[in-house]
This record gives structure tokens, C-alpha cells and sequence, in this order.
């Protein structure tokens, strides 16, 4: 697959420093501090409510941080303008539950953000959105609507969608959570896919195997800190922090998905 | 056990035990108490009627009325009969019904984004709006608005004016008039009709025009496919002769002028009407208002979270995907309060609107004493409209729905 | 892979320690500037509506209080005191009529009476403490209507009204003793044997009761007389008292598999829906009369509760029949497995469960029909509303529409939001409970 051209990017895609998040009074992120390359692929890993989708939530401004700053290719978001600007122009997302538009088609889904955001012509639009849909391979599916299609293809069309925008940066937000074991395999092959391509990537997910074969560095969450990050292998097949070591020893042993050999 | 054996063993037979015969015997002794009923009431009503010499019948309809209307909008005059006041009654009460539904629903719709503010200031005012005109009764509105602010206003002599041309005072509202012997009006309305026929007929009978054409889905039936073109094309040619009617023929404008004692010419607004018009449309667009913060607010957060992750801006995201996705749930209640406004339209009885109830159950109920036939002819009006709307909104959420596997 | 020595390896996390958010924007100043001026529509919008509230709240406040006229003999020197102003001092000498209609001034207090009385008998309903709330509430249903009118139309009564009067007034005494009781502080036995051990008492005050009574002449007050704030709330009690078996026992004969059954439940529900209020109350004013046997004189008002009553227990109906659904299919089956027939399985498990759900829609349900009785004042009996019209035909107070219809609105408005803050904190708790 032909590698995404990014020329003349600065090295660091992404940089937290010092963000601390409170939720009411629960402080959800403590001491932040993460960086990103660009062209890196990072997976966040950690018990539920360790904090791990609220820091990567924290990159494109879905939430809200008390204190600290984020950086993206070396621009502050500190001035709200600024930052929806540099957010829409670089950063994308895929969630969980997909979130797809119910009440417009696939290829609207894709579509929509063409035509309003970057002003293209309707023609124009429908050809790199069926491009798209076509490297994820769910063309074939263009004319339905999200109700009609299964899980797996949902989020196949959710990544499309994201790409479809040309993001510099894709966050993934547990993508394969909420998929049946038989649907995850073929969302986990286009986001490996993804990876070799050379965008730089941060996903949040459970797929131990995935971050094995793709990741270059895995943090590990606990409690609101990031406990452990480094090269992949270090982490994953040594890691240095009881916690980190609990965790994979429940993971692997537990987790169905890793079974598949990827 | 007792019980299990008890409940299985087979209940026939003439016994009260028996679901089947029971379930007869409540039928019967019901259809027989409304029998009782009708026929108690029934006999007691002929001998009422016979005693006061009025028979039953509808015979009425064509003696002369007699009496004048403040305000119509099709001809009447005092020596028509009852059948015309009959017909004025439901064309002011349609007329008075459709201007409010049409305020309201502008109205409530802006209110209901306004809710949506996370400024403090204008969420409190929205709120306070809301809960202003819902905690007092319509009646007490409706009367505050005439008699406080319409009758209040200035005698004609000092009426205000805008550029000589509308004039307002304590009779009405004045405002220049569209002259026409063209029948312009008719036919946009048939127009509008056609439209709105052809939108609501489901899409498979409608010629194909999406380029992407899955072959899964087969072409309906050519000659529904040939109707429904046909209605298009006679849409686009009733559009043409609007166009034709309004550039041809003879249109003036009456303006209304100063007479001596009082305004002539032009359209005339009464003082009910406006005061009864603005007094439902504040009150029902409260109630639309609530249902369009609730449709929008009922949408998924992730929604609006894959939104703004794509990059669209907070209007871009209500226009775009919320308000579309709330419409399914807005619909069916909006058009309840659409049927709830003509029902509301009959409290313009009390600051005397001629409107049906006024005319025909007050009025003509008085004069002619027939209250059997009146009531059944004004309980009709409402019923055959309530059938007619809630009709359109069954045929609507066919439509809407959101298309599953 | 050697796990003990790699265990010995391993560092201990200590997660770092939650601190307290930072204080909401240090200063008030800046919290003011965080929340109304944080940007430049956000500054527009808080000096508009700042605005707007003194366009609308000025000219309100000067009209009502500061130029207001407190006490005056007659409209002619309202207006020479301050003609600007609001003339509440009609309002004051009309007080009375505003409530209690044109009851006879000396007998008013058997209207205060009962509703003192009504606040203690429901008091105990939503007084957690308080046990066997269901005997109270049925008995409020079906024992204090007699008994308010009895006291209310006064006259003579027959003997049946006299031994209901009687139990009535004992059941009070109880219910304010135990009320007292849980005041200072003692609890309330909830076993069925505290509840029978009152049986006694109970039964010597319904005697004392009822030999007191039969002293006791109360002067008999016609309902034409009947009028303002007491006959509205009069209305919209019996409707909502009424309109709930109404809407039960239609919304059950809509579910009927009876078809006769259930076509006639559902083309009376429709038929009643699809029409506006004020035709069923011509109707009922206009039409009734004929379908009654010529010796028979209805009493006008009682026409009217006739009306509202069916009329609120159609709308009721489907309320109920809302509730009805959401209680699961299997709470009938798992009924009727253990042996119960259709009318048991109603009583005692689907109603009581689908009547608590209700009861936030049953508020709003009264609120509605509270603010639809102003509708009788178009056919003339002598409600708020038309007593607050009224005020402008007298001769003193010729032309005072403003301040009467400002009055009553205020009244309507403070019940009916009263109401609806009351029925939003049921929804809360009834949420809750489950």
C-alpha cells in the first residue's frame, strides 16, 4: 500500500505535558506527560478507569483538561481558534460504538465533512470518499445506510470515514471493543494496514497482538498516571512495574481476540 | 399438586369457570346496558323534542340566518343560510388554526434552540419564558392579550400607523389588500397540494435519479413509476402558471384610508383575531419548544463527539446531523400540537371571534334551538379533522423510519 | 521465563496521590468573566439580555409596586392618587368574592374547615413515616367527598350521608392525632395489630361524632352560589377524582379482548380526544337536558363535573394504558400461574405497579385539568375567571381588567409550577426507589 505522504512534518506529532483532569472533584489524569513521533504508532493500554481514553480524548479537545498543554506538530492549543483549526486539519478519530450518522447512507456518512468542511464538489467528494471505502473494503456497501450493516463494517466505514478528511494523526478509541469476536479480525487488519502506511497512530485497545505486531511503543495506565511506556517488545515482554506485569498476566491469559493469530 | 392440576384441567361446560363463556357473558350484558341506555335516552329526547315542537332533522340548514358576521373570509351576507354560517365557522376557524400552527412552529422551533444555550443569562430567560406561559391558563391569556393590550390601544381617530398604508387601533389591525378577479390564490394552493402529494408517496414508485443504482433493489411497477412522473410534471406546470398568472393578469392594491369615523378598505384584522393569534401561538410554541430540546437532546453525545471530531463547527453539528436524527422523534408530537391548536382555536369563542363554536353553537344554537343536530355537525368538523391529521402522521413516520436491516 | 527473578526485578507503582481540583477561576471576577464574557457573542448576549430584563422587569415593578394604589374607596380615586399605577386596593375589597365565590360570608368558614381538613387526610400520603398509606388514600377517595359535601351544601341529609359524615370526621381526628403522634417524635407501628387496636376509639368517635351532628344545623348554600377560587379547585378535584377509575377502567376495556368491549372503550376514547373541551361543555349544557326525563332539573354544576370527569378520564386512559405497557408481559403470566383470574391479576399486581409509574403523569394530569377549568366561565359559572371579569362591572371598580387577570394569573401560576417542581421530585425519587 502506498505510504501517506506527510513530507517535511516536524518529529514530534503530539506532546502532553503536565495535564491534570478533574471530573468534578475525581481527579481523573494526574501529571501527564506524552509524547508522539511523527509516524509512530502508540497503543494506550490499561484497566477500565485508568484514564486511558480520556488522555487520548484530551489530544483533539473532547475533553476538557484543567491544567496543562498540548501540542500538536509543535503548535499550542492553548487559544481555542487556533486549536479547532489545527484539530480539523490533523487529527481524526474512531470510536468505540462507531457513531455513525443513522439518518444519511455510507457514502454520505463520508461525504458530509467533504462537501461542508473542505468545500469540495458533490462529484468530487463521492470519488475520494468511494477511494477510501474501497482500501477498507467495504465499497460495495455505499448505497446503505448504518442500520443495515453489520458491526464490523461499521467500523470499517467509521475508519474510512475519519481518513476520508486527511488526517495527519488517527486516534482509536477502543475500536474493536465492541465488535463480536468473528468481526474483530478483519477491523484489526485494516488498522494494520493503516499502521504500515505510515500514519502516525494512538489507539487505545485491548488487542495485546495488535500492539505486538504493529505498536512501537505501548504505554501502560493505571489510576489516572501512565505508569510504564517504552518500545513495545520491552513493555509488553518485559515490562519493569508490578502493576504492568499483573495486568498483561490477566489480558493474555483472558482475552479471546489475542487467540487470533494476527 | 393442586393447583398446577386445577389450572390444566379443561374449564367447559357451563360453568362461570369457563374464560370462553364468561368472556360472552360480559359482551352480552354490556351491548344490552347500551341498548337500555340508547333506547332510555333515545325515548326520553323524542318526547323533550315533541314536547318543545321541534323534530329532528337538519331541515334547518336552509332557512335564512339572518343575523351578521364581524369577519369572514368567504361572501356572507344575512340573508344566507345556516349551511353558509356553518362553512364560514370552519373556513375562520381553518384560517385562524393554520396561522398559529405556522407561528408556532417557527416560534417553538427558534425558543427551542434558544433552551439549548449554555450562556447562564439566556438560559434563564428561556426558562422563564417557558415557564411564564405554561403555568397560566390559555383562557386567561387569550383574554389578558385582548383585553389589556388590544382593547387598550388608541381609538381610530389616533391609531398608529406605518407610512399611512397600516393602521393600528382598538377594532384591528389594518393592512393594504391584494386585489385580484385572477384565481392566483387557488391555484398556488393547488400547487402547493400536488408538491406535497408527490413528497409523500414512498420513494420506490418515484423514477430512479441516483446515479449509484444498487442492482439488488428492483424498479417498481412502470405504470405507478408513469403516474408518479406525470404528478411531477403537473406540479411543474401549475408552477408555471402561477408564474404566468402573476406577471399577466390584474393585480391592485387597496390601501386602507382614513374614513370618517373609522378605517375603510383594505384587509381588516379584528382586534380578536390578533389578540387570539398571538395569545395561541405564545402559548403552543412553548409546548413545541419543549418537544425540539427534547428531540435534539435525545440524540446519542457520541454524535455530536464524531462531529466535532470530524471538525465540524457547533451550528454545522445542530444543522447537519442533530436536527435531522431529532426529527424522528419530533415529528409525531409536533403534529399532535398541530392537531391540539385547531381544537384550542374553539377558546376564541370567548372574546367573541366568529369562530365555528361561536357561530354555529352559540349563535345559531340559540336562534334555532336545535341543539342535537348542532352539536353532532360541530363534534363532525372536529372529528373528521383530528382523522385527517393523525392520518398524515401515521403515513409521515412510515416514511421517517430510520431504515434497519 | 524465570517469573522470581524476574519478580525480583520489578518496581512497586504507587499511583500519585488525587489532589482537590484547582478552585473554580480564582476570583469572582473571574469566574464573571469566564462565565458571561468569555467571548465576544458571549458578551453581546449577556449585556442583551441584560438588556431586555430591564425593558421588562422596569415598567412591571413601576407599574405594580412603586406607583401601586393600596387602599382606596373606588376606581375615581385610584386614579386621582396615581394614575400610573396599579389599583390593587380593588383587588383588596374583591378579595373575598376571588375566593370563596359568593358563598355567605358567615358560612365560610365550613370551606375553610374543609380544606384543613382535606391537607391533614393527605397529608399522611406523602409523609414517608406514616404507615398504611393505602387505606388512607381510599379513604380520602371515597369517604371525604361525602363528608365535604355534607359540610358544604349543608341543608338537611339523610341518614346514609349522616353515619359517612360521622366516620368521616372521626377518621380526621385519628389521622391529625397520629400526625401529632409522629411530631413529637414517637414512631407509628405499622403491623396490622396497632392498626386494629383503633378500632375502638374509632368507633366512639364516629358515635360522638354523629350524635353531634344531629345538633348541628348548617344553613343550606346552593352550588349557584358557589364560586371563584373554591369552585375551581371543587372542579378540578372531582375531574381528577373521577377521571382516574374513568381512565382505568377504559384503558383496561381498550387491552380487552372482548372485541365489543374493546371497540366501544376505543371509540369513545377517540371520539372524546378528537373534540375541543368547550364543545363537551356546550354539550353538556345544551344537549343533556333533552336526553332527561322532563320532571328531572339538573343542577348546572353538576352537569359540568359530569362533563370534565369523562372528559380527563379519556386523556387518563391513556396514560394508564401507557403504564400498563411498560409493566412486562410476565408479570400477568407469572399472576396467572399462580392461580388468579384476570380481575385479581389487576387489582393487586399490574395496577398498584403501573399507578406508582403513573403518578408523575397523573400530576401533570391535574395540572392540566386545573388550568382547563377556567373554560366554565364561558358557560357561565361563576370560576376565578369569571369572577375576576366580573370585577370590571361594578359599578366602583367600572374598567379594572388588568389588576384582577394579573391576580388570578399569578395564583394559577404559583399552583401549577408548585405542582410541576413537586411531580419532577417524584419522577427523581420514583426513579430511585427501583
Amino acid at each position: 500500500m502506498e505510504p501517506l505522504e506527510h513530507p517535511n512534518q516536524p518529529e514530534t506529532a503530539i506532546s502532553l505535558s503536565g495535564i491534570n483532569l478533574w471530573f468534578e472533584n475525581f481527579h481523573a489524569l494526574k501529571d501527564i506527560e506524552f509524547e508522539v513521533k511523527t509516524g509512530e504508532i502508540v497503543v494506550v493500554c490499561g484497566p477500565s478507569g485508568s484514564g486511558k481514553s480520556t488522555m487520548v480524548r484530551c489530544i483533539n479537545h473532547l475533553e476538557q483538561y484543567q491544567q496543562g498543554q498540548v501540542e500538536i506538530f509543535g503548535r499550542s492549543l492553548a487559544n481555542k481558534k487556533v486549536a479547532s483549526q489545527i484539530i480539523r486539519q490533523d487529527v481524526g478519530m474512531v470510536f468505540q460504538h462507531f457513531h455513525l450518522f443513522p439518518h444519511l447512507s455510507i457514502l454520505q456518512n463520508c461525504t458530509l465533512g467533504l462537501i461542508h468542511i473542505k468545500g469540495m464538489e458533490q462529484s468530487q467528494a463521492d470519488h475520494k470518499a468511494k477511494i477510501l471505502l474501497e482500501r477498507v473494503g467495504v465499497a460495495d456497501l455505499a448505497d446503505k445506510y448504518p442500520g443495515q450493516i453489520s458491526g464490523g463494517q461499521k467500523q470499517r466505514v467509521a475508519i474510512a470515514r475519519a481518513l476520508v478528511m486527511d488526517p495527519k494523526i488517527l486516534l482509536l478509541d477502543e475500536p474493536t471493543s465492541a465488535l463480536d469476536p468473528e468481526m474483530i479480525k478483519e477491523v484489526l487488519d485494516v488498522m494494520v494496514d493503516l499502521a504500515e502506511s505510515g500514519m502516525t497512530m494512538v489507539c487505545v485497545t485491548h488487542e495485546i497482538g495488535f500492539a505486538r505486531k504493529v505498536a512501537d511503543t505501548v504505554v501502560f495506565m493505571a489510576d489516572g498516571c501512565i505508569v510504564e511506556t517504552g518500545p513495545a517488545q520491552q513493555v509488553l515482554g518485559s515490562p519493569q512495574w508490578d502493576r504492568t506485569q499483573d495486568f498483561l498476566a490477566h489480558v493474555v491469559v483472558n482475552s479471546p481476540a489475542t487467540q487470533n493469530k494476527i | 399438586m393442586e393447583i398446577t392440576s386445577s389450572s390444566q384441567q379443561k374449564n367447559t361446560g357451563w360453568s362461570w369457570h369457563n374464560p370462553t363463556l364468561r368472556g360472552w357473558f360480559y359482551q352480552s350484558f354490556t351491548i344490552i346496558t347500551v341498548l337500555f341506555l340508547v333506547y332510555y335516552l333515545g325515548s326520553n329526547m323524542i318526547e323533550n323534542l315533541r314536547l318543545m315542537g321541534l323534530p329532528f332533522g337538519f331541515d334547518f340548514l336552509t332557512s335564512t340566518a339572518s343575523f351578521d358576521i364581524g369577519w369572514t373570509i368567504i361572501d356572507y351576507r344575512p340573508d344566507m343560510n345556516y349551511w353558509r354560517v356553518y362553512l364560514v365557522g370552519i373556513s375562520n376557524t381553518l384560517i385562524l388554526s393554520f396561522l398559529i400552527i405556522v407561528f408556532a412552529t417557527v416560534l417553538g422551533f427558534l425558543m427551542g434552540v434558544v433552551r439549548l444555550s449554555k450562556h447562564p443569562l439566556v438560559a434563564i430567560l428561556a426558562r422563564a419564558y417557558i415557564e411564564i406561559f405554561r403555568n397560566i391558563p390559555l383562557l386567561i391569556q387569550i383574554i389578558f392579550w385582548f383585553v389589556v393590550v388590544f382593547l387598550e390601544l388608541p381609538k381610530p381617530k389616533n391609531s398608529f400607523t406605518l407610512g399611512e398604508s397600516v393602521f393600528l387601533n382598538n377594532r384591528g389591525l389594518y393592512t393594504p389588500e391584494l386585489l385580484t378577479n385572477s384565481p392566483v390564490l387557488m391555484v398556488l394552493l393547488l400547487t402547493v397540494a400536488v408538491w406535497l402529494l408527490y413528497w409523500l408517496l414512498p420513494s420506490r414508485l418515484k423514477p430512479q435519479q441516483s446515479q449509484l443504482k444498487s442492482p439488488s433493489e428492483p424498479e417498481a411497477k412502470s405504470q405507478a413509476v408513469l403516474a408518479t412522473t406525470g404528478l411531477k410534471w403537473l406540479g411543474y406546470g401549475l408552477m408555471l402558471y402561477v408564474v404566468f398568472l402573476i406577471f399577466s393578469d390584474d393585480f391592485s392594491w387597496q390601501n386602507p384610508q382614513r374614513g370618517r369615523f373609522n378605517i375603510e378598505g383594505g384587509l381588516f384584522l379584528p382586534a380578536a383575531f390578533c389578540a387570539a393569534l398571538i395569545a395561541m401561538t405564545v402559548y403552543r410554541s412553548v409546548t413545541i419548544a419543549e418537544m425540539v430540546r427534547a428531540g435534539i437532546l435525545s440524540v446519542d453525545q457520541g454524535q455530536k463527539n464524531a462531529a466535532q471530531a470530524i471538525g465540524f463547527t457547533r451550528w454545522q453539528t445542530l444543522k447537519l446531523i442533530l436536527i435531522p436524527q431529532s426529527a424522528r422523534s419530533i415529528i409525531p408530537p409536533l403534529i399532535n400540537a398541530w392537531l391540539t391548536i385547531v381544537k384550542e382555536s374553539s377558546l376564541a369563542v370567548a372574546i367573541g371571534f366568529p369562530e365555528l363554536v361561536s357561530l354555529f353553537m352559540q349563535t345559531s344554537l340559540n336562534q334555532t334551538g336545535r341543539a342535537i343536530e348542532v352539536v353532532m355537525m360541530v363534534m363532525a368538523f372536529y372529528v373528521v379533522t383530528s382523522l385527517l391529521i393523525s392520518g398524515l402522521m401515521n403515513q409521515l413516520n412510515k416514511r421517517m423510519q430510520i431504515k434497519e436491516r | 521465563m524465570t517469573q522470581s527473578s524476574k519478580q525480583t526485578q520489578l518496581k512497586i507503582f504507587l499511583p500519585i496521590t488525587a489532589r482537590p481540583p484547582p478552585g473554580v477561576a480564582d476570583t469572582w471576577l473571574a469566574r464573571l468573566r469566564q462565565q458571561y464574557f468569555s467571548s465576544a457573542l458571549s458578551a453581546a448576549l449577556t449585556v442583551a439580555t441584560l438588556f431586555l430584563f430591564y425593558l421588562l422587569i422596569s415598567p412591571l415593578v413601576d407599574w405594580a409596586i412603586i406607583k401601586a394604589v393600596w387602599s382606596a374607596a373606588d376606581r375615581r380615586e385610584c386614579y386621582s392618587i396615581s394614575p400610573d399605577g396599579a389599583c390593587w386596593a380593588g383587588i383588596v375589597h374583591w378579595f373575598n368574592n376571588i375566593i370563596y365565590g359568593r358563598y355567605p360570608d358567615l358560612e365560610q368558614w365550613r370551606i375553610n374547615l374543609v380544606f384543613i381538613a382535606l391537607v391533614a387526610w393527605a397529608w399522611p400520603i406523602f409523609v414517608s413515616r406514616f404507615p398504611h398509606k393505602t387505606l388512607v388514600f381510599l379513604s380520602l377517595w371515597f369517604i371525604f367527598p361525602l363528608f365535604a359535601s355534607y359540610l358544604l351544601l349543608g341543608g338537611t341529609h339523610n341518614i346514609v350521608s349522616q353515619i359517612f359524615f360521622a366516620v368521616a370526621c372521626a377518621m380526621v381526628i385519628i389521622i391529625v392525632a397520629c400526625l401529632v403522634w409522629l411530631l413529637l417524635g414517637r414512631g407509628l407501628n405499622p403491623s396490622h395489630s396497632s392498626l386494629m387496636r383503633l378500632r375502638l376509639p374509632a368507633l366512639g368517635l364516629t358515635v360522638l361524632a354523629f350524635a353531634c351532628q344531629y345538633y348541628l344545623v348548617l344553613v343550606p348554600v346552593e352550588t349557584t352560589r358557589w364560586g371563584g377560587l373554591f369552585l375551581t379547585l371543587v372542579i378540578a378535584s372531582v375531574a381528577i377524582m373521577m377521571a382516574l377509575p374513568i381512565g382505568i377502567l377504559l384503558a383496561l376495556g381498550r387491552r380487552s379482548s372482548l372485541p365489543v368491549i374493546k371497540y366501544l372503550s376505543i371509540t369513545f376514547i377517540e371520539l372524546v380526544r378528537s373534540v375541543p373541551l368547550i364543545t363537551v361543555l356546550f354539550m353538556a349544557v345544551t344537549m343533556l337536558p333533552f336526553f332527561m326525563p322532563n320532571s328531572v332539573e339538573l343542577d348546572k354544576l353538576a352537569q359540568v363535573l359530569v362533563a370534565v370527569s369523562l372528559f380527563s378520564g379519556a386523556y387518563m386512559a391513556e396514560n394508564v394504558r401507557g403504564g400498563l405497557q411498560a409493566i412486562a408481559q410476565g408479570q400477568t403470566e407469572a399472576a396467572q400461574s399462580l392461580g388468579m383470574n384476570y380481575w385479581q391479576t389487576m387489582l393487586f399486581i399490574v395496577l398498584p405497579q403501573a399507578l406508582r409509574l403513573m403518578i408523575p403523569n397523573i400530576v401533570t394530569s391535574f395540572i392540566s385539568t386545573l388550568k382547563d377549568t377556567t373554560l366554565v366561565s364561558i358557560i357561565g359559572l361563576f370560576d376565578i375567571l369569571l369572577m375576576a371579569k366580573n370585577m370590571a362591572l361594578d359599578k366602583k371598580w367600572l374598567d379594572l381588567h388588568t389588576e384582577p387577570l394579573v391576580l388570578i394569573a399569578t395564583i394559577f401560576f404559583v399552583l401549577c409550577y408548585g405542582m410541576s417542581q413537586y411531580s419532577l421530585h417524584l419522577e427523581r425519587k420514583l426513579q430511585w426507589s427501583h
